[in-house]
């Protein structure tokens, strides 16, 4: 579709109109901390090279859902409207991770409403990237770090002015009436580095020829990794009874790196130990996703490499077990 | 340049355990693959000790790993590390015996903008207070000289602070989760009968879990400040328990992670002990 130049003199104004008919969410600095949030007002919001400390994923996928309240009277009640919204400046490593839980959420046999209800009333507004941050190691996964197309919009930094080009009619109805310019921005092309991190193999040979409590020696199971991974997408049921008989059920997320992961009524757990769960995130992104959906789930965002309280590094861990199995990644 | 000496002088000493003393893992710190990220490293052997960092950044908390451990263990321990270590002998979770405490003396840790890191902002304890071997840094240190600004919260503003932090909190349990102190096989937020939390994420949640977390750290928190670094929200978490420390503190004149003789304050009865805890009184 077309490309606009939005001035980046009106970008305020334009957002701020926006906000009048969307929930604008987007990165604002809080207290040095870049992170997505409800804009309150259009000039706090933050485009930048910064990647925001958390993931957008929870406007999609939120951290605690209402699912439905039912009663003894009988009656069900399914969980509330979700509102028009815009999501801006998502970096394409993001993008990538809507795409990837899209796949897990909204394809197959079963389809998660809730997110699907969100993933159709949110408009996606991406935003590329000048340069990588420490840690970053998108261009080694699929990820273009200036340019995306699973969007509605793409903005590209061009000095005065952000080139938005168009992919949706969601899109397109976003930006109509503000009369803006249509440029020729060029023909652009996705481009992706060869020497993509892959683990190419058996899950058999993962689990016995890997000593994985080596390798997550160091993990204190504090699980911020899978908080503000923006592909992690473990969730858990949680049914709280009211007092007069009601019941009301939460779909909550759940981290692999805790205790209670998988914990079983009869007290039984098969993933018990650290190495377990740790061997469980590392698999569900590199060999389960991909061997269900087609998708490596890991976009190189390098949130949990910076975040890490003793320095776990995923992209080391998968270098390693390359290593020790000497099977190399994909070229 | 201190640093450096100091880092010679723990290799040799890692070296000749392993060589004399049979220590099987000896747990100190390492450059991780991306700069300014300091990693645990578990030494095995004395080339591995050739891989030890010892320089202001070193912020992680090594004690937790020793609730691991069996055997013969080494570590390397900066004050907090040895506060956290002490906590454990009187806690009866670590035996003293199968331990080799390499104390080092701490400048105190800088974040990467040479800011001073959490928990050493008005960290005065330069010597750690247990270890087999000390460390000296051998140049001069420069103490903090003020107790910081947040410990002078007006009273009536407590709330008010509590709450605007209590804001920020997404319930993510990994500040527990890195806690020294925070050891329990099952935490009461977990559990599910009786639910201590409701089921949606609000600020009476957030509330229940900080007052309950700190209240179980009353007269134990060794003020590492590993909660604070992984807080992915920037929560001044320690602003709670640093209130309930100095209360401990004045009322019982006990401090956590001094003396590994000493019975922890909660964890003793007294009869003469003040009723201001009970009666809700003001310290004077």
């Amino acid at each position: 579709m077309s490309t606009i130049a939005i001035p980046k003199l009106k970008l305020v104004e334009i957002l701020d109109k926006i906000k009048e008919s969307y929930l604008l969410v987007a990165p604002v600095r809080n207290q040095g901390i870049l992170d997505f949030a409800v804009v309150k007002e259009a000039a706090e919001i933050e485009l930048s090279n910064d990647i925001a400390y958390k993931s957008p994923k929870e406007y999609l996928f939120p951290q605690v859902e209402k699912i439905l309240r039912f009663t003894s009277e009988g009656g069900l009640t399914p969980s509330e409207e979700v509102p028009q919204t815009v999501l801006l400046g998502i970096k394409p490593c993001d993008l990538e991770a809507i795409k990837i839980m899209s796949a897990v959420f909204t394809t197959g046999k079963y389809i998660d409403t809730g997110f699907a209800n969100r993933l159709e009333k949110t408009i996606l507004v991406g935003l590329g990237c000048t340069e990588e941050k420490s840690a970053c190691f998108c261009d080694e996964r699929t990820v273009d770090k200036a340019l995306s197309k699973d969007c509605d919009v793409f903005l590209t930094d061009r000095g005065n002015y952000y080139a938005a080009e168009i992919f949706s009619q969601k899109g397109q109805k976003l930006l109509d009436g503000f009369c803006l310019e249509i440029i020729n921005d060029g023909e652009r092309v996705k481009e992706i580095q060869q020497g993509l991190l892959e683990i190419n193999a058996e899950e058999n040979d993962l689990f016995n020829k890997i000593d994985w409590e080596r390798l997550t020696e160091k993990c204190l199971g504090c699980g911020i990794c899978t908080y503000i991974c923006p592909t992690c997408h473990c969730f858990e049921f949680k049914d709280v009874v009211e007092k007069k008989g009601a019941v009301t059920r939460y779909k909550c997320w759940d981290s692999c790196m805790y205790p209670r992961f998988t914990l079983h009524a009869s007290g039984h757990n098969p993933r018990e130990s650290k190495q377990d769960r740790y061997r469980q995130r590392v698999l569900h992104k590199y060999l389960y996703v991909k061997q269900n959906f087609g998708y490596t789930a890991c976009t190189g965002c390098g949130r949990c490499i910076r975040s890490c309280p003793v320095g776990m590094n995923i992209h080391s861990v998968v270098k390693e077990i390359n290593n020790i199995l000497n099977v190399k990644g994909e070229n | 340049m201190s640093f450096e000496t100091q880092k010679n002088e723990i290799i040799k000493i890692c070296k000749k355990l392993f060589k004399e003393e049979g220590t099987k893992v000896i747990i100190g710190f390492a450059q991780s693959e991306v700069e300014g990220i300091t990693t645990p490293l578990f030494m095995r052997t004395a080339e591995d000790a050739e891989k030890l960092k010892w320089d202001s950044q070193c912020t992680p908390n090594l004690a937790k790993y020793l609730l691991e451990k069996r055997g013969k263990v080494g570590i390397v321990a900066k004050t907090c590390d040895a506060r956290a270590i002490v906590m454990y002998l009187v806690e009866q979770q670590i035996k003293r015996d199968e331990l080799y405490i390499i104390g080092v003396e701490c400048p105190g840790m800088k974040n990467n903008d040479a800011t001073a890191s959490c928990g050493c902002e008005a960290c005065k304890m330069r010597i750690p207070p247990i270890y087999d071997v000390l460390v000296k840094y051998n140049a001069e240190i420069t103490l903090p000289d003020s107790e910081e600004a947040s410990n002078t919260v007006a009273i009536e503003d407590n709330l008010k602070k509590f709450q605007d932090e209590m804001k920020k909190c997404i319930l993510c349990y990994s500040c527990r989760q890195v806690c020294y102190g925070c050891y329990c096989k099952s935490c009461f937020v977990d559990m599910n009968v009786p639910n201590w939390l409701p089921g949606e994420i609000s600020e009476g949640a957030k509330m229940i879990f900080h007052l309950g977390r700190a209240m179980h750290l009353a007269g134990r928190c060794v003020e590492c400040g590993a909660c604070e670094r992984v807080c992915p929200s920037g929560v001044n978490i320690r602003y709670l328990i640093k209130e309930i420390t100095k209360f401990t503190k004045e009322l019982y004149a006990y401090e956590a992670g001094i003396d590994p003789e000493e019975t922890p304050a909660l964890a003793v009865f007294n009869p003469n002990d003040s009723e201001a805890a009970m009666s809700g009184s003001e310290v004077q």
